[in-house]
């Protein structure tokens, strides 16, 4: 039988902050991050018997907010990068970085906040195959669920969205601690 | 044995663990013997755990009601 999903107040108030956070790096827009964490609640309530527990109520509705985020981008964008077929990666186009130097800035602060900033340079679905992998923990197969991707695009985008973040944090001269 | 390019191409499975043993070991060896490439490892696993600690909601002030405005 499936786990009974309660939509109390605390419920609510604990994912929020999670919700909210994912849709406003995704949107960038306040206002369009509460309209899309309120479809969510809807949806959530709507669709309560379907959470068969095998993700935490975390995921599940990240997951869910995802699949709104998705729609907002396919009424709103003439082209969405799903719908082009992802480019053959070419062979200089993520070239190694080169050595650390060593007077490289170890500023882990700093590091986050161009992090941060940077996930705006991402296309739309590469910055949410970053976010539901890498901040949300989302197995990749949940993720291409939520997004509605096959592994292999999935695959583009996360290396492509990680490799940007990556690049960004060598322009800014920041790197990993020593023998990390 | 794989090239720096294809090592390259491969990294990020390589840190989900979604490449097979084979390749792997591959990867492992080539970054024995490439100081850049483990440089290049180095980075992107840090960016990737930066990434995992990012908090639930990002600072005050973020966005904008205006921001990124649909096309």
């Amino acid at each position: 039988m499936a786990p009974a999903v309660e939509l109390t107040e605390e419920t609510i108030r604990s994912v929020e902050p999670v919700l909210m956070g994912f849709a406003l790096r995704q949107v960038r827009r306040p206002d369009l991050a509460r309209d899309l964490v309120q479809e969510t609640y809807v949806a959530v309530l709507e669709a309560k018997s379907r959470f068969e527990g095998r993700s935490s109520l975390r995921t599940w509705m990240v997951g869910i907010l995802s699949r709104k985020i998705v729609d907002h981008y396919r009424r709103t964008k003439r082209e969405l990068l799903m719908d082009v077929p992802p480019e053959p990666d070419s062979p200089t186009k993520f070239a190694p970085a080169p050595p650390a130097a060593p007077d490289r800035r170890l500023d882990e602060r700093q590091a986050m906040a161009v992090i941060e900033r940077s996930l705006e340079s991402l296309s739309e679905l590469e910055r949410m195959a970053v976010l539901l992998v890498d901040v949300e923990h989302m197995e990749r197969a949940e993720a291409c669920n939520a997004m509605g991707v096959k592994p292999t695009h999935l695959r583009v985008l996360l290396h492509r969205g990680r490799h940007k973040l990556r690049k960004a944090l060598q322009d800014a001269e920041i790197g990993p601690p020593e023998g990390a | 044995m794989m090239d720096c390019d294809e090592v390259a191409r491969n990294l990020s499975d390589a840190l989900d663990g979604e490449v097979s043993t084979w390749r792997r070991l591959q990867i492992r060896l080539h970054l024995l013997l490439c100081p850049p490439c483990r440089t290049a490892r180095s980075a992107l696993a840090w960016t990737v755990e930066l990434l995992g600690g990012l908090p639930d909601e990002p600072e005050a002030g973020f966005g904008s009601e205006e921001g990124a405005a649909d096309p």
